[in-house]
């Protein structure tokens, strides 16, 4: 197969994608089992998730079981597979995927579900899993948005639920001890994290990693080639966020929250930047600003690598973490700010709880700071919104300019961007529907016109993706016919402006008697049976239905950090909120 | 202190593109525990340049990269450390001091060999190769118009051994032609088609420094 392969790589773009041998990939040719793991996007995509990263490290450490990667071909790969009858094969070892045990399949967004079954067509594995035979590896989906697995059910074997750390060894026990697919799946079936839709609507319950040791923080990383979106090294110091934001779906699937020492963190990074040759080292989270130990962690990795590009991802928007980002990187001369919404009310409607004081004072901050780009991201199409949320955005734009004007010290930059509201599962606003297109596109026009054009930029997201997206979020299991149809027509990389085929969608979902602005739109009742009601993410439903009211009562509830617990049930699993005081 | 790095590029390594190339040099440089010198400016950037980019797919006995560490090294240590942390298809052929101007600003030509099979009868066609005037190819490219390009003007030498065709390529004003270019149209001018089974550069020839004169 390896000539084919390599016969076929000389036509294609970017071969570099298919041909593994990055530094730190493990070859196990003695494992007696195979696992394939794969992100359902290009390469370049794919190799910077750092959950696949974690997962490909945990597997390796079983001496007997290999994990090997895969991504999605890009469509001119796949045409030249097809056409050469090549299947799917792994970067390690250019196996054939169907040759695993275990396909695991990450769902980290919903527009990669058509590259689901591209995968798994390439791979030579029937899409729908009643059809596969023992021949066939087990097809089991992980990842945040497995948290509504129902448009995918029909596909998959099993979704794993949750934190892999501890839950997915049982997994891997059952690949490793037990022959036979149907065997395993019988072992899997006892795994509470674990759901079998062919076994019925069953509860399962989300895996939470307890310990959060820093021994699962992988050091040797595969190195990407120069294509990947993340060239860098990066440590995880905190996991779970209690900031309480209601749209937020990674703000209530991670909780609670659990923390790094500092040491350890920096100890994980040092050993990381040698074994990668990163010159830029992320300290990750959901909001790292909020991580009790940045300060000493950012002191002490910068007296051992003073030069050394040290970023920090998702902080709060206030003066302290501007000047915090300022000091770990001199280098960088951009700075990404998320108010998320641009008046008060809106901001106690979705729960950010900051002010316009402390915005202005983290654009200042940054500006004194000696930042020439300012990026500020916001949201449209949030629940209850009114004209007054959208020119505040513009406003936002136009202050955001004045402030640079006056204490920025030369050329500057600030970059708006909107993306469009969509309600996600385990959300307060799980209930709500998302905004109507043409009201999304009429906003879309006014901020585009209303936005000066002089030093700001305005992006928008792309309306079709987002509707395509709220469609998917929160959609019931017939649903899947749709993604198949889609795929079946030509649907690819959704993701990817260029790639996206809206009208093998709207005909696919036509073909169910729906549309994709019903289903994006579709609001739930609050005793509605939810499509993804059997899934327990460890909050309490009514815990998120007070959320949902308290938003309609325009009230931000406090962080449990600091405003004490607002019992949303986290704490009540096998961890509570883990601080470093 | 610049290095001249002079590694060779072989297997799937080969469908690595010329950035990539370069990033892979410069994290096996920092894991072999070098500290790369950066440019001057306010973006500051690791001071490294390969010779001449090398075609996605062609193999290679000796690339060029000039680099800059902070420190003074022995040549021969940052070739055996370099060596250690290069993934696969990579090998350092040599290191040493880098004195003068940069080999990027001195390439003069490149020379390559072509594994072809011999189902053309590429005697002839080298004869009538060379007997013609001009030589044309029409090179393609997405969402550009197509260009014209004459082989002659800038491939100084061909020829044929069975089964190769080796040749040199010269930087011309107008640039220099790609090496499955001269295999292809070397075999139209008889009009075959080729089959090339491997493409490998040779070498890079520099033009030598200006002798300075102390005054």
């Amino acid at each position: 197969m390896e000539r084919r392969i390599e016969a076929v790589l000389e036509s294609v773009r970017r071969p570099s994608r298919y041909i593994g041998g990055e530094v730190n990939q493990v070859c196990k040719p003695q494992a007696t089992s195979l696992v394939v793991l794969c992100y359902p996007d290009a390469y370049e995509v794919g190799i910077s998730n750092q959950a696949l990263q974690i997962l490909y490290d945990q597997v390796n450490r079983r001496p007997n079981v290999a994990a090997e990667r895969v991504y999605c071909p890009w469509p001119d790969m796949a045409d030249a597979m097809r056409r050469e009858g090549i299947p799917l094969f792994t970067l390690e070892s250019w196996r054939a995927v169907r040759e695993a045990d275990l396909l695991g399949i990450t769902l980290q967004a919903e527009l990669t579900y058509s590259n689901v079954l591209e995968v798994l067509d390439l791979a030579g594995i029937p899409l729908r899993a009643r059809d596969r035979t023992e021949q066939h590896p087990i097809v089991v989906a992980g990842g945040p948005s497995a948290s509504n697995p129902a448009p995918l059910a029909p596909f998959f074997d099993a979704f794993f639920m949750g934190e892999s750390e501890d839950g997915f060894e049982q997994v891997l026990d059952a690949v490793e001890a037990v022959p036979g697919r149907a065997a395993r799946l019988d072992r899997l079936a006892e795994n509470p994290f674990v759901y079998l839709p062919a076994r019925g609507r069953h509860e399962v319950k989300r895996s939470i990693y307890t310990e959060f040791g820093i021994e699962t923080q992988p050091t040797r990383v595969v190195v990407p080639y120069a294509s990947a979106i993340f060239s860098r090294a990066s440590v995880e110091v905190m996991r779970g966020c209690t900031r309480g934001c209601r749209f937020c779906h990674a703000g209530t699937w991670y909780r609670p929250v659990r923390e790094r020492p500092a040491e350890q963190v920096v100890e994980a990074g040092m050993k990381q930047l040698g074994c990668t040759g990163y010159d830029e080292l992320s300290l990750t989270s959901l909001a790292t600003s909020d991580y009790t130990d940045v300060l000493p962690a950012i002191q002490e990795i910068k007296r051992r690598a003073p030069t050394l590009h040290l970023s920090l991802p998702s902080n709060r928007v206030d003066t302290g973490p501007v000047a915090l980002m300022a000091a770990a990187n001199a280098r960088q001369s951009s700075i990404t700010l998320a108010p998320e919404a641009a008046t008060q009310r809106m901001r106690d409607i979705i729960c950010k709880t900051i002010t316009d004081e402390m915005i202005e004072g983290a654009i200042e901050a940054a500006f004194t700071a000696g930042y020439t780009s300012l990026k500020m991201y916001f949201m449209i199409g949030l629940p209850r919104e009114t004209r007054a949320e959208v020119q505040g955005i513009v406003d936002y734009g136009i202050r955001a300019r004045e402030i640079g004007r006056r204490v920025g010290r030369g050329r500057f930059s600030v970059h708006v961007s909107a993306s469009n509201f969509v309600p996600k599962p385990h959300t307060p606003f799980q209930w709500e529907g998302m905004e109507a297109r043409g009201q999304l596109a009429a906003k879309h026009a006014y901020m585009r016109r209303a936005m000066p054009t002089r030093q700001i930029r305005l992006s928008l997201h792309d309306l079709r993706t987002s509707m395509l997206e709220g469609a998917l979020a929160r959609a019931p299991e017939s649903t899947a016919d749709a993604v198949e149809a889609a795929w079946r027509a030509g649907a690819r990389f959704d993701a990817w402006p260029e790639m996206f085929q809206e009208p093998a969608w709207e005909k696919a979902f036509a073909s169910l008697g729906t549309s994709i602005d019903a289903e994006a739109t579709r609001e739930y009742g609050e005793w509605d049976e939810l499509p993804w009601d059997n899934v327990r993410s460890g909050l309490s439903k009514e815990f998120l239905l007070d959320e949902w009211w308290q938003s309609r009562a325009e009230v931000a509830t406090g962080d449990c950090r600091w405003d004490g617990c607002a019992d949303c049930g986290a704490c009540y699993g096998p961890v509570r909120n883990k601080l470093m005081n | 202190m610049t290095y001249r790095i002079t590694f060779a590029v072989a297997g799937r390594a080969r469908f690595l593109s010329h950035l990539e190339t370069v990033d892979m040099m410069l994290s096996a440089l920092r894991r072999a525990g070098f500290e790369i010198a950066l440019s001057k400016g306010p973006k500051p950037r690791p001071v490294i340049a390969l010779a001449f980019p090398r075609a996605v797919g062609v193999e290679s006995l000796a690339e060029l990269a000039d680099v800059d560490l902070l420190g003074d090294h022995d040549p021969a240590t940052v070739g055996e450390r370099l060596a250690n942390q290069l993934p696969m298809g990579f090998t350092v052929v040599g290191v040493t001091h880098a004195i003068g101007k940069p080999a990027a600003s001195r390439v003069h030509s490149i020379q390559y060999v072509a594994e072809v099979a011999d189902d053309v009868d590429w005697e002839r066609a080298l004869g009538a190769y060379h007997a013609a005037e001009q030589a044309l190819v029409t090179r393609r490219a997405p969402d550009k118009a197509d260009k014209q390009i004459d082989v002659k003007r800038s491939c100084a030498s061909v020829a044929h051994e069975p089964g190769r065709l080796d040749f040199e390529l010269e930087l011309t004003a107008t640039g220099v032609a790609r090496p499955e270019e001269v295999v292809q149209v070397v075999a139209a001018a008889i009009g075959a088609t080729p089959t090339i089974n491997r493409l490998v550069r040779t070498r890079i020839v520099l033009r030598s420094e200006p002798v300075g004169v102390l005054t």
